[in-house]
């Protein structure tokens, strides 16, 4: 401390120097601003800077033989991953995902374009429309997909009443089952992300290159795809992010026939209680998410995904 | 008539319950420069859209060069647009814009980079083919869409405002260069735009338009000196408007009754029955202020009311009995008149035109 | 150009979709019959029912305490760090800024799992406390973001003039800068509130042995076979959800209109309107 003030000349010769730099470090670090950024800075620094260091300190921790970890460390839970029958869950896991982001993509792309060419008043009231399935509950529109292909259930009947088949289907608890109920619980993502892209896009753009001589399908592939790509990659990685954790659409709408990253790590934490091992899935997972992102910033140059918040 | 290229024939079109266009018609002949001339929401633009296929008409029908093309869609016409925000391909660079049109129809590689050298160097724009739109200043980007809209050698280059978003200099300048470049492809130029001043300056023709209908198309100086309206009068020519009676002077004049004088004007050949209501355009340079009883008792009572210097040209407002102005406009830079002064209004028989004569017959 | 009918079509036909689902739990919550693929007429039996469900009433109570804990906690953490953000004298801002955000941009299932583990490590009870945190977590980033858009809108002269005319930066705070950034926080509270009450993935992990939520209470049912309240319990959750996004749109819309003062023909004619009747 002394050594400190030594140093400084000017603060030497003025004796009231070393309180009043005191004080204005003490009034700089209790003025107003300062003290109302502490709650976020405590709470980010407690429950979400803790426990994802926790979690990737835990993902090198030995577990014991009964309960609990054992602090030392090993590579063994990375390895362990590396196994066929876990490398298989990832497989299924990022296959699901590029399906449901595939037909994600396939489905909502053209409704985020349509919606941006209509007037302001059937924007605002599309938006409403859209907002309702957004925000209800992802369990209660699962349990209406149940109602849906359930032996029996509203599509059995539909179908079997036009004659179209004969005996129920059994579609619930099946793979299809889980994709249409991925896609129905992602697309409005989707949707999202491209129209706030395309609703950008200036359509006179689309007039000049119909006017130089682009039929309407040249002009969307030229200039409009093109201009709205920020848009739907955006909503590619809102959809694949997601689509890997959903374990509970998996769970439910596939009867434990299929099994994801996610319900693997959900099986890990609370029935196997292999804690370090699903730590080391759950890395392994983030580090494959923020690729994701890290691709998506690198292609589209933007900084921000489109349509979040 | 095989040197007409383009026919509008009784043009309709309504958006909504908004009559936009009110049965147009519109010669234009190859090789022409014809401007549209009206203020916002005329019609102008609507009328350039139908040319160029982006709106259909509710009824009558377009011709190019002598085929029906109303209901073909805008990649099948030979006409381009220069649009107002000049609507430029963000993501494509300037060779890319230019050479748009030409990969659409599969041109080879060699003769797209010589049309698009070609059409850089005809806009004074060559070396920029790498550059991105938004590295481009305004008026560069003016003359890259104007070079990606003739590459295709259309049979009519539309232009709506091309010249707007400039500066007062900028457009003095691209209006003799536009000019220029019109002669030398010899392409047919539809020009929209609401300054008098540019449209005086450019065009073979102008049609003034109004309220959807075209209320006067003709040759700049006709549409100057003989205003077929009071609103092409006023519009056109800034000019002055005095209603009054008139009578038969014989010598194809006549003498204009208001109640703050006399004036005259020529009839050119219409015929004034007297006593008929009419209205004559004077334009300001024209107006004379004179502070004398005139011989003949010519002239209107007025108060000069204020003077301001604008532009090289001087302006001296008068106001008559009934508080209407008119204005007046010198070269110079001060008058001797002052405020308050009384003063005659006169004008010589040839500047007095009598306006609006069809719609009060 | 003729306007194509195609879009028109495709949009009513995916809204359609989107919403037969959602009718269908609706319609049957109304089915008289115990078993649910059969129509046996309207009646409101399975609400009576619901009612009088003691372990539902619990859960309802359980979620309804929740989302008021944590959208509230949220309102008060995220309100003031964006305001104080941006005038703070502290290292590392833009990184605690991006890494409060973490909780709604990390896979769901991730953050779950990682609040069980810490939560033992620290020994955390499992129960309410461990939810209201988690919950917390991910709706402080709802309120933050939507108060930090709103406050960049606000103009700077605002509070230099109440500062010119004496005011202290406490009165600038309560006087300006409240009343101006509270329909944002309004909107954000009753997002975050909206978001807690619906939440499954995280509630599973950080849950106790006797603490159920509505949510947890239906995913149970649903993996193990649904009782016909479930259809009513859901209908009602839905109907509050759609309540309370409605009103956090009315309240976004508020806040953007004090921000950007676009005057539109309708708003226009809405401000024509209301001098008409001053008059």
């Amino acid at each position: 401390m002394s050594a400190e003030i030594k140093a400084g000349p000017t603060e030497a010769s003025d004796p009231g120097g070393v309180p009043q730099k005191r004080k204005a470090a003490l009034r700089r670090f209790f003025d107003a601003a300062t003290i109302s950024v502490m709650p976020i800075y405590a709470f980010t620094l407690l429950f979400v800077v803790g426990p994802l260091v926790y979690m990737f300190i835990l993902s090198f921790l030995k577990r014991a033989e009964t309960w609990g970890v054992l602090r030392e460390f090993t590579w063994s839970n990375y390895t362990n991953i590396l196994k066929p029958v876990y490398l298989k869950t990832f497989y299924e896991s990022l296959k699901l995902a590029f399906f449901t982001t595939f037909f994600v993509a396939l489905v909502g792309y053209p409704f985020g374009y349509f919606m941006a060419r209509l007037s302001a008043t059937w924007k605002r009231r599309m938006m409403l429309l859209l907002m309702i399935p957004f925000w209800t509950s992802s369990l209660i529109r699962l349990y209406g997909w149940i109602i849906i292909f359930r032996a029996n259930g509203t599509l059995d009947k539909i179908l079997m009443g036009l004659g179209i088949t004969q005996a129920p289907l059994k579609l619930l608890y099946t793979y299809s089952a889980v994709v249409v109920g991925m896609i129905y619980a992602l697309v409005p993502f989707m949707i999202f992300a491209v129209y706030s892209s395309a609703e950008k896009l200036d359509w006179q753009l689309v007039e000049a290159a119909r006017d130089l001589g682009a039929t309407p399908w040249q002009a969307f592939i030229t200039v409009s795809f093109r201009l709205t790509l920020p848009g739907l990659l955006s909503g590619v990685v809102l959809t694949f992010i997601p689509s890997m954790g959903l374990f509970f659409i998996a769970d439910i709408l596939g009867g434990n026939k299929v099994i994801l990253v996610g319900n693997l790590i959900q099986e890990q934490l609370m029935k196997a209680r292999n804690w370090p091992f699903a730590a080391a899935l759950s890395v392994v997972l983030m580090i494959l998410t923020s690729i994701m992102i890290a691709l998506y910033r690198k292609v589209s140059g933007v900084k921000d995904l489109e349509g979040l918040v | 008539m095989s040197d007409i290229i383009l026919e509008l024939s009784q043009i309709e079109k309504s958006f909504g319950d908004v009559r936009v266009l009110n049965g147009i018609d519109l010669s234009v002949r190859k090789g022409e420069f014809i401007t549209l001339l009206g203020p916002s929401g005329c019609g102008k633009t609507t009328t350039l859209r139908i040319i160029a296929g982006l709106e259909t008409p509710d009824s009558g029908r377009v011709f190019l060069a002598g085929k029906d093309v109303t209901d073909l869609e805008p990649n099948k016409r030979n006409v381009n647009t220069v649009f107002q925000n000049y609507a430029l391909f963000p993501h494509m660079n300037v060779e890319s814009n230019i050479a748009y049109s030409l990969k659409l129809k599969k041109v080879d590689k060699q003769t797209i980079a010589k049309t698009v050298k070609e059409a850089l160097e005809l806009v004074q724009l060559s070396g920029y083919e790498k550059r991105m739109p938004d590295e481009l200043s305004g008026g560069q980007r003016q003359r890259v869409a104007i070079a990606r809209a003739i590459v295709n050698q259309p049979a009519v280059l539309l232009l709506d405002e091309p010249l707007g978003a400039l500066d007062l200099q900028l457009r003095h300048q691209m209006q003799i260069e536009l000019k220029r470049l019109q002669k030398r492809l010899g392409v047919t130029f539809i020009y929209i735009t609401h300054d008098q001043e540019e449209a005086l300056n450019m065009s073979d023709r102008i049609a003034v338009m109004r309220d959807g209908k075209f209320e006067q198309i003709g040759t700049p100086a006709q549409v100057y000196d003989n205003p077929r309206t009071s609103y092409v009068a006023r519009f056109v020519g800034s000019a002055n408007l005095i209603s009054g009676t008139a009578y038969n002077m014989g010598d194809g004049l006549i003498r204009l009754e208001t109640d703050y004088g006399l004036g005259v004007a020529r009839t050119r050949g219409a015929q004034i029955s007297d006593g008929q209501a009419i209205t004559v355009a004077v334009r300001r340079e024209s107006v004379n202020l004179v502070t004398q009883e005139t011989p003949d008792n010519l002239g209107l009572r007025a108060v000069v009311k204020e003077k301001h210097y604008a532009g090289g040209v001087l302006q001296i407002i008068v106001s008559l009995s009934d508080g209407r102005e008119l204005v007046c406009s010198r070269q110079g830079i001060d008058s001797p008149l002052k405020p308050g002064d009384h003063v005659l209004v006169t004008w010589l028989p040839d500047q007095g035109v009598i306006v609006d004569l069809e719609a009060a017959g | 150009m003729k306007k194509s009918k195609i879009p028109s079509l495709y949009l009513g036909l995916m809204l359609a979709l989107m919403y037969v689902p959602i009718l269908l739990v609706i319609i049957y919550s109304f089915n008289e019959s115990r078993i649910s693929s059969v129509w046996g007429g309207w009646s409101l039996r399975w609400y009576r029912d619901l009612f009088r469900d003691r372990d539902i009433m619990d859960a309802m109570t359980n979620s309804l305490i929740l989302a008021t804990v944590s959208s509230l906690s949220a309102a008060v953490i995220g309100t003031l760090a964006a305001v104080g953000m941006p005038r703070a004298n502290l290292k590392g801002k833009g990184i605690i800024e991006y890494l409060s955000t973490l909780p709604i941009m990390i896979p769901e299932i991730i953050l779950g799992m990682v609040f069980l583990v810490y939560f033992a490590l620290i020994r955390l009870p499992f129960g309410m406390v461990t939810l209201a945190v988690a919950h917390t977590s991910f709706c402080i980033p709802y309120v933050y973001m939507l108060v930090k858009a709103r406050l960049v809108g606000i103009d700077k002269s605002y509070a230099e003039a109440a500062k010119d005319l004496g005011a202290t930066e406490w009165n600038v705070f309560w006087d300006i800068t409240l009343p101006l950034i509270l329909p944002a926080i309004t909107s954000g509270v009753l997002l975050a509130f909206a978001m807690s009450l619906d939440d499954v993935v995280i509630s599973v992990f950080v849950t106790g042995v006797n603490t159920n939520t509505l949510p947890l209470k239906i995913y149970t049912q649903l993996k193990t076979g649904v009782t016909p309240k479930i259809n009513a319990l859901c209908t009602l959750m839905f109907a509050a959800t759609m309540l309370i996004v409605l009103m956090s749109a009315w309240f976004a819309k508020k806040s953007v209109r004090k921000t950007e003062r676009r005057i539109s023909s309708e708003e226009a004619s809405g401000i024509r309107n209301s001098v008409g009747l001053a008059r």
